[in-house]
Parts: C-alpha cells; sequence; structure tokens
C-alpha cells in the first residue's frame, strides 16, 4: 500500500507484520517549503472563527464513528498495531468521542476558560485577554498509540496554529487516514495542516524544522524526546513534551474484588499496556485479599478475551511474553526465593504475577501486551518509597482505589499527573490536564490588554 | 537409545528431580512427570524452558544445572549476535553424546572425503576465541565444541583464521583449492558457516570464473547465520535459502542435491540435518529417532500435527542434556511441518520440517516508557 503524505517523492519501503508499505517521505527542502506554505496561511488561520473548526472536527469525529466508514483503516491499523480489529475499535471510539462538539467545548471551557478568548478579546478584572496562537506547530507523533494522533492534531487546529505532524515509522497510517478524513470534509485544511514522514536517522531535518517552526509538541520514547528537548532550548522553540512515561494502579480500598479486578482488566487491555496511560503494576494493600484480587485480575483478563481478543499477527509478541513469563517466575521465586504465584494463561493471552515483595526496576519493561504484576504494600509509604527511588522522572496517570487523600496529595507532589478510578485510566474527561499542563494553553500566549 | 519415550521419560524425570528451577516451572503448570508422563502422546503436555533463560543478562544459568556447579567440564556459549551468549553448563559425558550424534550421521555428513575444506577456525581456534572464566569453569564456544566432534581430517583446511582478536577467511586459499580441483570431481566436502561461504562466493564471483568441482562434492552448512547476522558477522540482507544454493552451485559447479544443512542451538543436543529439494526450493529437515520436534502454534501454544503448519519449534531431548535442564527446549525459531512421518522428497520414513527464521520484533516506541535499566548500567 502506498502512503502519500502531504509533500514528498522519496519512497521507503517498510515491511509491518507481513503488510508491505511504501512511505512516501519528505526530503529537507521539501519539509522547508511546506512550512514556508503553513507559515504563510498563519493569519488566515488566526482569522478563522473557532465554532468552523469545532464543527469541523465534530463531523470528522462522526465519520469516524461510523463503523462502515472506519471499517478498512480498523483492519489496516489492526494489522500495522498487531491489535485485534476489536480492541481498535473500542479504541477508535473511545479516541473519536472526544471530537464530538459537546466534548470539544467542554475541553476548550476547562482548559481557557471561555471558547470566546480564542477569537477575540475577554474582558477581564485588569482589561482585556485574547489567546493568541503561537504560529506553525511541529506535532511529532509516536506510534505506540493512535489516540496521541487526533489528540494533537485537534489541539493544533483549535488553538488556531498551522500544524506540521510527522507520523512515526512504527505506525505510518492512522494521521495519515485522519488527515484524509478532514480534506474530505474540507479541502482547505490543508492550508493550516501537513503530514509529513521522514526517516528519524536524519536528525538534521529535525533541527531544520525546530529552526524554523515556533512551537513542537512531542509524543514518543525518552530518546528522541531528550534529542527534542536539547534541539528546542538551541532554538529557543517552545516544547510541549509529552511521552515516556509510565503508569500503575493503587488499590488501597475495595468492595467487591471482582468488579475492581474488571476495572483493572479493561485498563490493561487498552493499548495492550503501550500508551503513557497503562497500568504496568497494581500495588494492593496486603489487608486486602492479594490472592483473591490477582486471581479475579487473571479471570477478567481471561474473560475479555474472547471480547477484546489479541492479535497474534507478529510471533514475537507471543514468544516475548513467553519467556518474559518463565523469567520472572524463575528469578522472583527460584533465584530471590519469593512467594510468587503466577496466574496466566497457557499461551500468552494474560498474565498476572503476584509477588510478596515489589518488583525490580528493569521488569517494568516486561509490562506489555496483558503482562502484569500485582505487588502488595504493607503501608503506602512503602509505594510512595518505590514509586520515589524508581519511576519519578516517569509518573503519569495513578488509578487509585481508595480514601486516603493525604496519600494522593503526595503522589502528585511526586509527580503523578493524573488520578482515576480503576477502569478509567484510558478515559481522558474533557479538559483534564496532560501530563502536568493543558495543551490548548501550552499551544497559546496570553495576551493582555490594559488599555 | 532403543526407545526415545522410555528415554525421554527416565531423562524429564531426572531433571524434574534435580533441577529445582524446572520443578518450579512444572509444579507452576501442575505438572508431575511422575504422574502425567506415562504414554508418547503425553510429550506434547511436557512444560519447555525457552532458550532465552540461559542468557547471560537473565543471570539465570546456574539455576539451569542438574548438577553441581563444581562438577560441570565447561560452560559453552553460543555465537551471540545480541552480544548476550547463552551459557549451558556441560560435562564431558554430554560432549561426548554430540559425538554419537555425529557418528550416527555418518552416511549423511560423509566424514572422511578426501578433503575437507572447513569455513570456520579450528576446533581448539573456536573453542577458545573469547573464552573466560565464569564460576572458575571455562567457557568455550558451542560451535567449537560441535566442530570437535566432528574428527576433521589432519589435512582438513580451515579457511578461517585469528588473527589477535579477529577472524579472518582466507580467501586466498580458498580460492586456491577450488582451482586446485576444478573439473577433477574430487570426493571434497565443503562445510561452514553460511554467510561466510555466501560471501566468500560472492567475492570470488568478482575475481574469477566459476568452477566445476562436479557431483562428488558436499556442502555441509551449520550454525545458523540465514538472518545474515552470525557473531559479528552482518549481513545487509537475509539469505534466502534458494539463492544460496543456486549461487553456491552454480559458481563451484556442484549440484543443489549434495546441499545439507545442520541445525540445532546451544541450549539443545541433537542437531536436525536437511537435504536441499530443488522441487522444494528448501532445505527439508529430517528428526531423528533419537529426538523429537514439536511444532507448537503461535497463538494457542498447542501442537501441530499438519503439513503446512507453522509454529514455534520445540525440541526434547533424551540424551545429552544430563548436566544442564535440556530435555524440553522452545526456541524462538518459527518451523513448518512438511510432513509428520515421510519426507516427500527422499521418501525417509521420518518427520520432515523446514526451518523459516528467527522471530524478530520490537515494542513500538511510544509515550509509553521504556527504563532500560541494563543501558543506565553500562
Amino acid at each position: 500500500m502506498r502512503i502519500e503524505y502531504t509533500c514528498g517523492n522519496t519512497a521507503l519501503s517498510k515491511n509491518i507484520n507481513d503488510l508491505n508499505l511504501e512511505l512516501i517521505g519528505s526530503e529537507e527542502n521539501e519539509i522547508i517549503n511546506e512550512i514556508n506554505k503553513l507559515r504563510a496561511n498563519t493569519i488566515k488561520t488566526h482569522d478563522l472563527p473557532l465554532q468552523y473548526t469545532i464543527d469541523l472536527l465534530d463531523q470528522c469525529g462522526k465519520l469516524w464513528l461510523n463503523r462502515e466508514y472506519s471499517k478498512k483503516h480498523v483492519e489496516i491499523l489492526s494489522h500495522i498495531l498487531s491489535q485485534s480489529k476489536e480492541l481498535v475499535i473500542y479504541e477508535l471510539e473511545h479516541t473519536m468521542q472526544m471530537l464530538l462538539k459537546e466534548n470539544l467545548e467542554k475541553t476548550i471551557k476547562e482548559e481557557l476558560g471561555t471558547k470566546e478568548v480564542l477569537d477575540t478579546w475577554v474582558n477581564t478584572g485588569y482589561g482585556k485577554v485574547h489567546r493568541q496562537p503561537r504560529g506553525v506547530i511541529f506535532h511529532n507523533i509516536s506510534g505506540n498509540a493512535f489516540v496521541v494522533v487526533p489528540t494533537s492534531i485537534s489541539m493544533g487546529l483549535l488553538s488556531k496554529n498551522c500544524n506540521l505532524v510527522k507520523v512515526s515509522g512504527d505506525e505510518p497510517y492512522f494521521a495519515y487516514a485522519f488527515y484524509n478524513s478532514l480534506c474530505e470534509i474540507d479541502p482547505s485544511i490543508k492550508d493550516r495542516l501537513s503530514v509529513i514522514y521522514f526517516n528519524s536517522e536524519y536528525s538534521n531535518i529535525y533541527k531544520t524544522i525546530v529552526k524554523n517552526t515556533d512551537c513542537v509538541i512531542h509524543w514518543g520514547g525518552e530518546h528522541s524526546g531528550r534529542m527534542m528537548g536539547e534541539l528546542c532550548a538551541k532554538f529557543d522553540n517552545h516544547l510541549i513534551m509529552h511521552g515516556a512515561k509510565i503508569s500503575f494502579e493503587v488499590i488501597d480500598k475495595i468492595n467487591n474484588a471482582n468488579h475492581t479486578a474488571d476495572l483493572i482488566a479493561r485498563d490493561v487491555i487498552c493499548w495492550e499496556q503501550k500508551a503513557c496511560l497503562s497500568p504496568r503494576i497494581v500495588f494492593v494493600n496486603k489487608n486486602l485479599d492479594t490472592k483473591q484480587l490477582a486471581q479475579a485480575i487473571a479471570d477478567k483478563l481471561k474473560e475479555y478475551t474472547s471480547i477484546l481478543p489479541k492479535a497474534y499477527l507478529n510471533p514475537w509478541n507471543s514468544m516475548k511474553i513467553i519467556q518474559d513469563r518463565q523469567y520472572c517466575l524463575l528469578k522472583y521465586g527460584v533465584k530471590k526465593q519469593q512467594n510468587v504465584e503466577l496466574y496466566s494463561s497457557y499461551n500468552a493471552d494474560y498474565t498476572v504475577i503476584l509477588n510478596d515483595s515489589l518488583l525490580d526496576k528493569e521488569d517494568i519493561d516486561r509490562c506489555f501486551n496483558r503482562f502484569i504484576f500485582v505487588c502488595p504494600y504493607e503501608s503506602s509509604d512503602e509505594v510512595l518509597e518505590y514509586i520515589n527511588n524508581n519511576l519519578k522522572s516517569y509518573l503519569q496517570t495513578m488509578g487509585y482505589s481508595g480514601d486516603n487523600e493525604e496519600f494522593i496529595e503526595k503522589m502528585t507532589l511526586l509527580g503523578v499527573s493524573i488520578v482515576t478510578k480503576p477502569g478509567d485510566m484510558s478515559i481522558h474527561y474533557p479538559g483534564t490536564s496532560h501530563d502536568g499542563f493543558h495543551n490548548l494553553q501550552e499551544m497559546t500566549y496570553v495576551v493582555s490588554r490594559q488599555l | 537409545m532403543e526407545n526415545f519415550f522410555e528415554d525421554f521419560r527416565d531423562n524429564l524425570l531426572e531433571q524434574y528431580d534435580t533441577c529445582p528451577a524446572y520443578k518450579y516451572l512444572c509444579d507452576n503448570q501442575g505438572f508431575d512427570p511422575n504422574i502425567h508422563l506415562n504414554k508418547e502422546e503425553d510429550m506434547e503436555s511436557v512444560p519447555f524452558i525457552a532458550t532465552t533463560l540461559f542468557k547471560k543478562s537473565a543471570q539465570m544459568f546456574t539455576s539451569l544445572l542438574r548438577v553441581p556447579l563444581e562438577t560441570i567440564d565447561k560452560w559453552t556459549v553460543s555465537s551471540s549476535t545480541s552480544g548476550d551468549p547463552s551459557i549451558v553448563g556441560r560435562r564431558k559425558c554430554d560432549l561426548m553424546q554430540m559425538e554419537r550424534f555425529n557418528e550416527l550421521n555418518r552416511g549423511i555428513f560423509q566424514p572422511g572425503s578426501s578433503q575437507e575444506c572447513v569455513f570456520y577456525p579450528e576446533p581448539e581456534v573456536m573453542k577458545s576465541y573469547k573464552s573466560e572464566m565464569i564460576y572458575g569453569k571455562r567457557t568455550e564456544s558451542y560451535m567449537g565444541n560441535l566442530l570437535d566432534s566432528f574428527h576433521f581430517n589432519e589435512d582438513a583446511i580451515f579457511f578461517v583464521k585469528q588473527k589477535g582478536n579477529e577472524l579472518m577467511v582466507d580467501l586466498g586459499e580458498f580460492k586456491r583449492v577450488i582451482k586446485t580441483n576444478d573439473g577433477l570431481s574430487h570426493h571434497l566436502s565443503l562445510r561452514g558457516s553460511t554467510p561466510l561461504i555466501y560471501n566468500a562466493v560472492n567475492e570470488l564471483k568478482d575475481e574469477m570464473e566459476p568452477v566445476k568441482l562436479g557431483a562428488n562434492v558436499l556442502v555441509h552448512t551449520g550454525g545458523g547465520g540465514w538472518d545474515g547476522k552470525k557473531g559479528t558477522i552482518t549481513m545487509d540482507a537475509a539469505i534466502q535459502r534458494k539463492d544460496f544454493v543456486e549461487c553456491v552451485s552454480q559458481f563451484l559447479g556442484i549440484p543443489e542435491e549434495n546441499f545439507i544443512d545442520s541445525y540445532s542451538f546451544t541450549e539443545n543436543s541433537f542437531p536436525i540435518t536437511g537435504h536441499y529439494s530443488p522441487k522444494y526450493k528448501d532445505y527439508l529437515f529430517h528428526i531423528p529417532k533419537w529426538g523429537q520436534v514439536i511444532i507448537r502454534d503461535i497463538k494457542t501454544l498447542k501442537p501441530l500435527h499438519n503439513p503446512g503448519d507453522i509454529g514455534f519449534i520445540q525440541m526434547l531431548n533424551a540424551y545429552g542434556t544430563s548436566t544442564f535442564a535440556g530435555a524440553s527446549i522452545i526456541v524462538d525459531d518459527i518451523g513448518q511441518i512438511v510432513s509428520m512421518d515421510e519426507c516427500p522428497d527422499c521418501k525417509e520414513k521420518c518427520m520432515t520440517i523446514k526451518i523459516i527464521g528467527r522471530v524478530k520484533g520490537a515494542e513500538a516506541k511510544g509515550c509509553g516508557a521504556t527504563l532500560n535499566v541494563e543501558g543506565e548500567k553500562q
């Protein structure tokens, strides 16, 4: 399948899970031309009423929520992501709900106070306030969870910026398809949105882009994030950093083990734990029946296997789980002589490891594709200490069941930026902060008038 | 080696009794070989150990011994393309079993050809290459030990020479040998590493005309490398078996039917050997009666039994694993069943498979962090 982005003439073949893709990538000069085109449209973009963009995104969301329309995209995404179609549909529909008018309006109101502030000057105690776009924003998109694409693009459009979006080689399809659907509704979107691809190894292109744009929003891995940070610092470009995060759940009090297990299982399944908001560890108060809960989580994961199955398009996904499962079992159970209980399928469908001590940091990297550690704790300070020692710089979402306000306060002080109920970790309510800030705020300047 | 099932059962029972790590795995799966391993069909339920558990980085190789550490003779190590070799403790008795397997394969391997040409270093060089001491025992390349078990003729020519810390192919010597034997139909065997042979032939193609070594030459590859990687050798792309055979066959003037390939790995004991079939354009590997292979479904992990079925390769060893927990091993290679009972090409009565290749993959880089703790330590 040939994927032609907004610009570019350089074909690059890629095989993802036996799907042959021909990505038409861009050279540096083509990208400069694209940035110049976007820059020439910044005033025009600024002058578009916000409602126009809200209506456009709303129509686009509805288009994707039509299963007939999204069917072929679901099939392709399922293949590229090695996720079952059922899971892709589940994720896609949650993602597209976010674009519906009522949700966009709530988001803007929560983030910026009023919708009007993006269109005009709004009265304040000191005079008037207005939100102005930064200009041309570069979106560096990751390939692990496609929710990032509409999130980043919609925020860029709502904030009246012009947007240059670079897709990931790991998942080069969804941004392209989403862009095309916007073009179907309004071809003039091309004036303020470009989707491109280039080989990430050409770091000079990144340098050129950062030098010639006004803001960078980065979603992705630690290495690329560090590189973008250095470039933005060098060229004094505003950086909105999302990425390289780890999330977890803390179960301090529960009413019903089965119900809680059901919610945890849903959190684990979404994005096959590859998103920043996916739980990798479930910390459970030792006063609870930890064995019962671990077993219940496994039972629920088994139950969901028939509703939201795994795809198994890549043998590695299967083999890696088997290897990691055996490794962890023997490492903790035999080498470290700890009390380990394994609740898993025979195959790689799901793995729940209940360990009587907290896991080694290195094993957090194994927690993908329905592989989770359940770690009992004596006191909440034990969890705090573990998080502080191991995950402080990676914190994002904490699924929490309990009523210890002091603990929530301490965890958020440590760096947790979203606290949700179990089962809600992947649900971003309109207006919820993201990694400690609001994207619409970051993508705009607050300008004041004291006339 | 009369009754594979009985011998496998004995081996597994002993492994269960002597290797606490394996017993732990079995107990976890509710499998007790004393109770559950009574008939041949039960072998499909025997828990397996993943080869990655033997990796140096896993630090589990001592826990996978069946004998006290001080009684092992050496650590056999893999060639480690990834820089993380497998480490398997072995004693002389297990190494001698490798020789017995070679003896059993005499008809296929044709030792004692008038001239043996080997694309590996001499066994002693290979064994001691990058050797180190671990827990007071010497590491030796598993491939070196395999070569050692081969008992090459005294005048065998080894084209790979050690220079300092590097292993170099003596292309000039290879050129001399093939020129000398051109058109003579001598009994030769050309053995060794696939990528090395392939590279050497491709290099010579640019500087000389093809030769005709004739129908009395055996080309015996082994040690993998089909994915284009072997130890420190990295090629641009994987080597297609058909391309390799056609290229070498045409340039050296050797019939395609004279090509064989042996497959095994450090954590395993018995090799399987495949003969190239021009009809199937692939090597067809025969499973000997002294070993058993199970192909497991990638999704369900259930054993597969039909021609064409593709899955993970599990190898059951009845012999040669008395030092380590190698009785039942699953490897991250994919195989395809050709026939469960007869090689369709040569009609030998045995299970026949194709080796598809190594499982590859990596997590998509994204906003979910990987901590790379090993990297931090360096």
